[in-house]
């Protein structure tokens, strides 16, 4: 990195923090602390909602997708606006009804104190860890490209967002998202700009996009159904509504988020712009990895995208092997190159004959590059065993090191780890206020006091950020970083949103069938899991299903197991 | 416990009038979308 690039990312994130701790004057009170002292307008609820939602992974790996796998992980994210309307209809006006400061709150009221407890032991068992990914999955990407070392790196990441956080709680939290999560989609934007700049002279976005289409990476939606695949239309519509349902109307670092908006109208507005913008958001960061596809059809790429495992190869027993590999595969970019220029020109000149000859020798050049690679790659495994063969992660951060301008570099940085304090804010300020109001007040002889629950508050947040902190140091071998956020959030969702569904749409169940359902159906779903024979999207479908089913059975079958309120 | 009714609160949206529109706009845009990548998907591939 260049002292530009040092510069404008250190500014920048120094500015973060200061404006966060800015912002945690005035927050003298649980309301605020908790909620924001529900006085956030619209926009900005919107633009948290959003930026909780959209962790360093999202920028980070969502570009490697579109590298590897195209347009097709945008289906993951079309049952979110549907589910913006369900809450927009039922949830949000009830919590806001309630005016109650976490969502967990509501299963007592409806339920038991047993099912609040269940609920919200989920939940911090859930998002806990999921803290301890979000720091870790950008930690390990971010120490690899630029040679730092992976446990300050966490420490470094966990430092941004703790001061202010402890601090301000979700009014801190609050403004500085939106001020972030504004700057970083200008950055991606300028990214964006900078990848179709970036392509050859006599390639336009055009040709960049034909050049995928041909190799199958704009591949945005898929028809068939097939319960094991990930992403489809179906799953997408279906697993993803439960997904997104589930986490926007009962995880406490979303529900925390739209409860500081000002009445229920604006919490509605919060979530309806986030139904509008996700999708088209989701599709233009995957865009940028398809870009930057194009963009290494005309200029090679590396044989493989992480450096450390690169020059373990290069310097291991099986050095040969790798050279012979990496030889072997900048030889076929270039034949292929060379043939996509012939193909274009004959595509832009209209002949036919040349075109169809071009694509041959390009067809047979992009077989042979990826016989390179799996040649290089196999030497990688052969020089280490369990070396992680699986570049995905790796891919934009170099494409942003080696082709971007020196400034911009800095900034893209300073984007990705701004979105790693957006996500941990909100899952900080969540645990804490579920562990202060969900389980510390529920135990006899707990402080009761505004001062002394603001003080035990900010030492939650304080406890939470170090336990993320230490699970992303000891963290390890996760495989593809989206997925496993995603998996460990569908794990529980199901589960939960089927508690919650059946409070709010079973009123004959009572407290002990959903609490029993809700623990059959849960290891129903790990069962699942282990089994491996259904998509992981499909677990939110069926805990919910279970959960609901099973909660309604038990209370058809057990009378003093039903609500005796109705 | 009472269940809100579905058209919810009770001051209207700062745009279109009712909350019944905006519900229609947002889900309207899914199907424009999912048009929109059907015919990329159907055209580039």
């Amino acid at each position: 990195m260049r002292v530009l690039d040092w510069t404008v990312m250190l500014a920048t994130l120094a500015g973060f923090v200061a404006y966060g701790v800015w912002r945690s004057r005035g927050t003298h009170d649980l309301a605020g602390y908790w909620v924001a002292g529900r006085q956030m307008p619209w926009p900005m609820v919107a633009l948290s909602v959003m930026a909780t939602q959209a962790s360093a992974v999202t920028f980070l790996a969502t570009p490697g997708q579109g590298y590897v796998g195209g347009l097709s992980f945008v289906q993951f994210y079309f049952g979110l606006p549907i589910a913006m309307v369900v809450l927009c209809m039922t949830l949000v006006p009830l919590y806001q009804r309630l005016r109650i400061t976490t969502a967990y709150e509501f299963l007592e009221k409806r339920f038991d104190g047993k099912t609040r407890s269940l609920t919200a032991a989920l939940f911090l068992l859930q998002r806990g860890l999921a803290a301890g990914i979000t720091l870790y999955a950008p930690a390990l990407v971010l120490s690899v490209i630029l040679g730092w070392d992976l446990r300050l790196t966490c420490v470094f990441m966990g430092l941004l967002s703790i001061v202010y956080t402890v601090m301000g709680g979700s009014r801190a939290v609050g403004h500085t998202q939106a001020l972030q999560f504004s700057i970083i989609m200008g950055t991606m934007a300028v990214a964006f700009v900078w990848v179709v700049r970036t392509l050859p002279t006599g390639v336009g976005l055009g040709d960049a996009l034909w050049v995928a289409g041909n190799a199958g990476k704009l591949n945005a939606v898929d028809l068939h159904f097939d319960p094991k695949s990930r992403f489809n239309l179906w799953a997408g519509l279906l697993g993803g509504f439960f997904l997104q349902l589930s986490y926007f109307g009962t995880d406490q670092s979303q529900v925390g988020r739209i409860l500081t908006a000002r009445s229920t109208g604006e919490s509605r507005m919060a979530l309806l712009f986030n139904g509008l913008f996700k999708v088209p958001m989701q599709f233009f960061i995957l865009l940028l990895g398809v870009l930057v596809f194009s963009y290494h059809q005309f200029v090679p790429a590396p044989v493989f995208f992480n450096p450390i495992e690169v020059a373990r190869a290069r310097n291991g027993a099986h050095a040969a092997q790798w050279r012979a590999g990496e030889a072997a595969h900048l030889a076929a970019a270039a034949a292929q190159t060379e043939a996509l220029r012939a193909r274009l020109a004959a595509r832009h000149a209209g002949d036919a004959a040349a075109e169809q000859a071009a694509a041959a020798r390009q067809s047979d050049a992009t077989a042979a590059r990826a016989a390179a690679r799996a040649q290089a790659v196999e030497a990688l495994k052969a020089t280490d065993p369990s070396a992680n063969t699986n570049d995905t992660n790796y891919v934009f951060l170099s494409f942003v090191l080696t082709a971007l301008p020196a400034g911009i570099v800095g900034l893209v940085l300073a984007a990705i780890f701004a979105a790693s304090m957006n996500s941990t804010s909100s899952e900080l300020n969540a645990l804490a206020s579920t562990t202060i109001n969900d389980v510390v007040r529920r135990i006899p002889g707990a402080p009761t006091g505004e001062a002394a629950l603001l003080h035990w508050s900010r030492a939650a947040t304080l406890f939470w950020a170090l336990f993320a902190v230490l699970f992303a140091e000891t963290a390890g071998g996760m495989g593809s970083l989206v997925e496993a956020v995603n998996i460990l959030g569908s794990l529980f969702y199901g589960t939960i949103l089927g508690i919650f569904l059946t409070g709010f749409m079973l009123a004959r169940v009572g407290g002990s069938a959903v609490f029993l359902a809700a623990i059959v159906a849960e290891v129903a779903v790990v069962v699942c899991w282990k089994q491996d024979r259904v998509g992981w999207l499909w677990f939110n479908l069926i805990g919910c299903v279970l959960t609901m089913g099973l909660a309604g059975l038990f209370a058809a079958m057990v009378p003093r197991w039903r609500n005796r309120a109705t | 416990m009472n269940t809100p009714s579905a058209g919810g609160g009770d001051e209207p949206p700062p745009l279109l009038g009712s909350w019944t529109m905006l519900y229609a706009l947002v889900i309207g845009a899914l199907v424009v979308t999912l048009v929109l990548l059907l015919w990329l998907t159907w055209a580039f591939t």
